[in-house]
């Protein structure tokens, strides 16, 4: 463990055990993931849908443990925290906010929840500091005793980040926090979130299938597929020079119009693959235009040069 | 894209929980308004009835055994609806019959409901083994006939009151398990409550103040089931003279003591068994009603 580190992900594997056509199979979400998050820092976790992402800020958030290797939060197992030392630690914030508000309970009660679970203060201390936790994410006031429902979705999501504060944690992850947002909300999020960032001083697990939306946030990049991380690195450095051809279709998919997401100069039949079936050798190798007979073999080992890491047999060439 | 036109307004509309908004769905649906009508209408008679009519329901009067209606010829006021074999005051059977109903209707249903929900939310939040053996249990249950179990029971242990009961709410729970327990299992997996457990909320917490006001809407129309359900088993738990034992009185014991008299004196089986479908009708009308009303709650 680095002196800095405060997340450790070492050698991560999960697997689900799921029933396909009535025969049960193991589901490897996550291949031996190795990552440390450092205080104070922003890392982004990009890929598309169904790499693993979520399953990783799981583990993360020790609300699932690791089928095998180790996450640990400040050197202790993410699963061997009691229940408030880990939430004073690290909190979530969810994609979905229509999902993580309670429908039954009011505004006040929800963004209070953390205190009130604590034991924390009395009953007019917690209002108090529900106000304060509500003017720092910008909700009025009067929507305190509104319910979920009668809130809009980046409403919602602002309260999902006032619950998320209000117990002052040092760690928030943030599982694709825009992306079930209008267009017009997303930006207006991601600023509250650097905003907060730097009052609190927060460590930020930032999760997104769009790099585009970490661009400006995130202090480091680690670039996911299948499982795995294929390439990590400094945004800077991510953004002018990939190693990995995935990380570089990404990149490419930033610049095309909304309407076609979808990886533009990938060979054209290959999909995302199934967990359950990973291709042999280089997982990536049916869409990488650089694919040869070694990638259809051997998983290339990650390796390194400085802060950079990634996993590839014919790497981009970094420029002179 | 009209959606930025209509962007968030803050003026909030007047602070409205999800359950005020189904309680006003309710309140206008013409089902609720007949049966809530009917329902109230009975739970009125057993609960004032007895204190408007104070002849007592189990004083026989044998100079006036058989007595005929009010509105037969030879009717009177002393006994307005008549008197049974042994003289006793019709009017007031039918009254502590309507609170014998409702007694048991309601306690069954309060204890069949505790047992199943604790069943149900234990075996859909917690999973694995525990939801394998609160299957096991549910499974059991299922097959074992009602009827027949309930007549064993009590031909063995008597009729009284609190058997019938314990024995109608040790037999009724299945429905809320399984419902409580499906239900519990969609909301488990909804992000508010992986918040509630980050938030590091106890697992009383999370299944009392998080879970539990999310499953009101399907206990009650649950409830309403059992509550009809219930209300049939007693009246023919009573008839088949496995229930309410006499003195006391029940609808269903009525109509078995006046079985005799179907061709001479049909009144005498029409007077509780017109009461008893009635309120039968009226639960499932509320019931129905309910389920309407909470089924439009959405997503919110
Ligand atoms: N509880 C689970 N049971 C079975 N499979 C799961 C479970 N959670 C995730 N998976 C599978 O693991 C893979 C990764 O999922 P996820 O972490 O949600 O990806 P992402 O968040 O990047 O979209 C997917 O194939 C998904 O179907
Ligand atoms: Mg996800």
């Amino acid at each position: 463990m680095k002196p800095d580190a405060l997340i450790t992900v070492e050698g991560a594997t999960k697997d689900y055990i799921v029933h396909a056509e009535g025969v049960r199979a193991t589901l490897r979400a996550l291949r031996g993931i190795d990552l440390t998050v450092r205080r104070g820092e922003v890392l982004a976790i990009v890929g598309e849908s169904g790499c693993g992402k979520t399953t990783l800020s799981r583990l993360i958030l020790g609300i699932e443990e690791p089928s095998a290797g180790h996450v640990s939060l400040e050197g202790k197992a993410a699963t061997d925290y009691d229940r408030l030392a880990r939430a004073a630690l690290i909190q979530p914030i969810f994609q979905d906010p229509y999902s993580s508000l309670n429908p039954r309970m009011t505004i006040g009660q929800i963004i209070a929840a953390p205190l009130v679970v604590r034991g924390r203060g009395g009953r007019r201390e917690r209002h108090t500091q529900v106000m304060d936790a509500m003017r720092q994410v910008g909700l009025a006031e009067h929507l305190r005793n509104a319910y979920p429902g009668q809130l809009s979705g980046g409403q919602r999501q602002r309260v999902a980040i006032a619950r998320a504060l209000i117990g002052e944690p040092e760690i928030l992850v943030c599982d694709e926090p825009t992306s079930a947002l209008d267009v017009s909300v997303q930006s207006q999020i991601l600023n509250l979130i650097a905003e907060l960032r730097a009052r609190f001083s927060l460590t930020i697990v930032l999760i997104s299938h769009n790099l585009a939306v970490v661009h400006h946030l995130a202090d480091r990049v680690a670039v996911m597929y299948l499982g795995q991380i294929v390439e990590s690195g400094p945004t800077e450095k991510i953004f002018a020079s990939p190693r990995h051809h995935y990380t570089r279709a990404l990149l490419d998919a930033i610049l095309v119009p909304e309407a076609h997401r979808r990886l533009p100069r990938l060979t054209i039949d290959a999909e995302f693959p199934s967990p359950l079936t990973p291709p042999p050798g280089c997982a990536f190798h049916p869409r990488c235009p650089a694919a040869d007979a070694v990638c259809r073999e051997i998983d290339p080992p990650p390796v390194g040069d400085g802060d950079t890491r990634f996993r590839c047999h014919h790497p981009l060439p970094t420029p002179a | 894209m009209s959606v930025t036109a209509a962007m968030p307004t803050d003026v909030p509309r007047a602070p409205q929980s999800p359950g005020a908004v189904a309680l006003r769905r309710l309140l206008r649906h013409g089902n609720f308004r007949i049966g809530g009508t009917i329902l109230g209408l009975i739970i009125l008679a057993a609960i004032v009835g007895p204190w408007l009519w104070p002849l007592d329901p189990a004083s026989q009067d044998l100079g006036h055994r058989l007595a005929v209606p009010v509105w037969s010829a030879k009717g009177t006021w002393l006994h307005p609806f008549g008197t049974d074999q042994l003289g006793r005051d019709y009017l007031a059977r039918l009254l502590q019959g309507a609170r014998v109903s409702l007694t048991i209707g309601f306690l069954t249903v309060l204890l069949s409901g505790v047992i199943g929900t604790g069943l149900g939310v234990a075996a859909g939040y917690f999973g694995g083994r525990i939801d394998v053996a609160i299957n096991f249990l549910i499974t059991i249950r299922l097959t074992l006939p009602v009827v027949l179990v309930a007549l064993v029971v009590v031909a063995v242990y008597g009729g009284s009151l609190p058997t019938l009961i314990v024995v109608i709410g040790l037999l009724l729970w299945d429905r809320f398990a399984v419902v409580t327990r499906s239900a519990t299992q969609q909301l488990a997996s909804r992000d508010f409550i992986i918040s509630a457990q980050a938030i590091g909320s106890s697992i009383p917490r999370i299944l009392f103040v998080e879970l539990l006001p999310n499953l009101i809407g399907p206990l009650v129309v649950v409830a309403t089931i059992e509550l009809a359900h219930a209300v049939l088993l007693e009246a023919a738990l009573s008839f088949l003279g496995l229930g309410v034992k006499p003195p006391l009185s029940s609808w269903g014991l009525m109509v078995a003591e006046a079985k005799n008299q179907l061709l001479f004196r049909p009144w005498m089986i029409a007077i509780p068994g017109t009461p008893l479908v009635a309120l039968v009708l009226a639960i499932n009308l509320v019931g129905d009603a309910i389920r309407d009303a909470v089924a439009a709650d959405g997503r919110a």
